[in-house]
């Protein structure tokens, strides 16, 4: 961006096979800094002894779980991913899931829970909250797993939700490679779409932060 | 081979660059006007000048912009594009009209309370009271909300109304003639507000 040369932040992680690689992807400058800084100068994986290579991932999560607040969520956060990622490297998973399609699959759509459920931890007010929005959201909580109500919102929702997941996902940048490919004025035509696209949409975000600013009497147009 | 340049794309940026100005620059006053705060001293809630700066600034931008009817119209565009059926806690009923939510069951029992001490206080004093109960926009026939989204308006009247009838309160509901079917409440409301029409307050009237 004028002349200005970033590193990429975020590598599609939402297509990750294992939280190892996840956390590859997402936020990699964090991840880089407590790997160079904490992680490396431990002794990172090359030491002698398992237990060495438990005590090294666990300061990095536990740092990693401080880093983000004085919350207990934020540390049970940061141990989960933790013991997660201590028990994909003692066994070797990412390696091993990689021959057996079945699994890997299985242990991908693992991960997105492992996830997703994280992600309600980080953002809950408190342990308490936590537990009971995971509880709702597994129908523990005395609710059913979806109803009317739920069908709705997805519905309400559903554009956001299918673009949300599609951009997650490097199609977009295969698709324009594919037309990019066809002629160079058709790999043009893709950017400027795609700049528009993304102008239009940041526009739409400003009007969901206007429209918060409650005035009940100017919904005509809707 | 070097790559081609997008003079398109280039271009496209500029000019998105130029309209964000365009809305950033009369909103400007905006951030000035707030500006003294900065060295307010901490509120009540212990926040601290700056945080005080930040939040007003959001809260008039918000409040206060000058293209403000124009953002409300393209939220509408997408709403409507989109599908959507409620945006800020208003939905789009099945007869096209809109209504505000009620989303939760409320304890009539406090505003029942207030009420039957206002009927006796004016028994003592030998004047009749009547408790009209307003019929709210959403029919009686519960036909025009889309299917899972809930309402209590009526619930929570017809438990005052039980809660009024116990304690001997006269009391006049005029939702069965007002809003007994979705029909009725096309007719006697307006469609973008909780308004009667003339037609509706005559037949509430009536």
């Amino acid at each position: 961006m004028f002349g200005f040369r970033f590193l990429e932040n975020f590598n599609y992680p939402y297509i990750s096979k294992t939280i190892t690689e996840f956390w590859r992807r997402w936020h990699i400058s964090l991840g880089s800094w407590f790997r160079d800084y904490i992680y490396f100068p431990l002794g990172g994986s090359r030491v002698k002894s398992r237990w060495r290579l438990v005590f090294n991932l666990s300061v990095v999560w536990l740092a990693t779980g401080i880093w983000h607040g004085a919350n207990w969520t934020f540390l049970l956060w940061g141990v989960l991913f933790g013991v997660i990622i201590i028990v994909e490297k003692l066994f070797d998973l990412p390696q091993k899931l990689t021959k057996y399609r079945a699994a890997g699959t299985a242990y991908q759509v693992f991960t997105m829970l492992a996830v997703m459920l994280g992600w309600v931890l980080f953002r809950a007010e408190n342990l308490t909250a936590a537990v009971a929005y995971i509880q709702s959201m597994l129908a523990l909580n005395g609710n059913p797993f979806w109803d009317d109500t739920f069908l709705f919102h997805l519905r309400e929702y559903i554009v956001i939700l299918v673009v949300g997941i599609l951009c997650s996902t490097p199609f977009i940048r295969w698709g324009k490679e594919k037309l990019s490919g066809l002629h160079i004025r058709v790999g043009q035509a893709c950017e400027v779409t795609g700049i528009a696209v993304q102008f239009a949409l940041f526009l739409v975000g400003i009007s969901y932060l206007v429209i918060n600013a409650h005035n009940p009497f100017i919904y005509f147009n809707f | 081979m070097p790559e081609k340049k997008n003079y398109g794309a280039v271009s496209l940026i500029f000019c998105f660059l130029i309209l964000l100005g365009g809305l950033a620059i009369p909103n400007f006053h905006i951030v000035l006007d707030s500006l003294p705060l900065l060295s307010a001293e901490e509120d009540k809630n212990g926040n601290s000048g700056f945080v005080q700066y930040v939040s007003k600034v959001q809260k008039d931008y918000r409040e206060n912009l000058e293209q403000k009817n124009d953002f409300v119209s393209l939220n509408g565009l997408y709403a409507r594009m989109s599908g959507a059926r409620t945006s800020n806690h208003v939905v789009r009923t099945n007869n096209g009209m809109l209504a505000a939510q009620t989303m939760k069951k409320l304890d009539t029992k406090p505003f029942t309370e207030n009420v039957v001490e206002f009927s006796e206080f004016l028994s003592e004093l030998d004047i009749p009271f009547l408790y009209v109960q307003a019929p709210y926009k959403l029919s009686l026939d519960e036909t025009m909300l889309p299917v899972g989204v809930e309402n209590y308006a009526n619930e929570n009247a017809d438990e005052l109304l039980n809660y009024l009838r116990e304690y001997k309160v006269d009391t006049l509901d005029l939702r069965p003639y007002i809003t007994k079917t979705a029909e009725q409440s096309k007719q006697y409301f307006y469609n973008t507000d909780h308004h009667w029409t003339p037609i509706g307050a005559f037949r509430g009237g009536s």
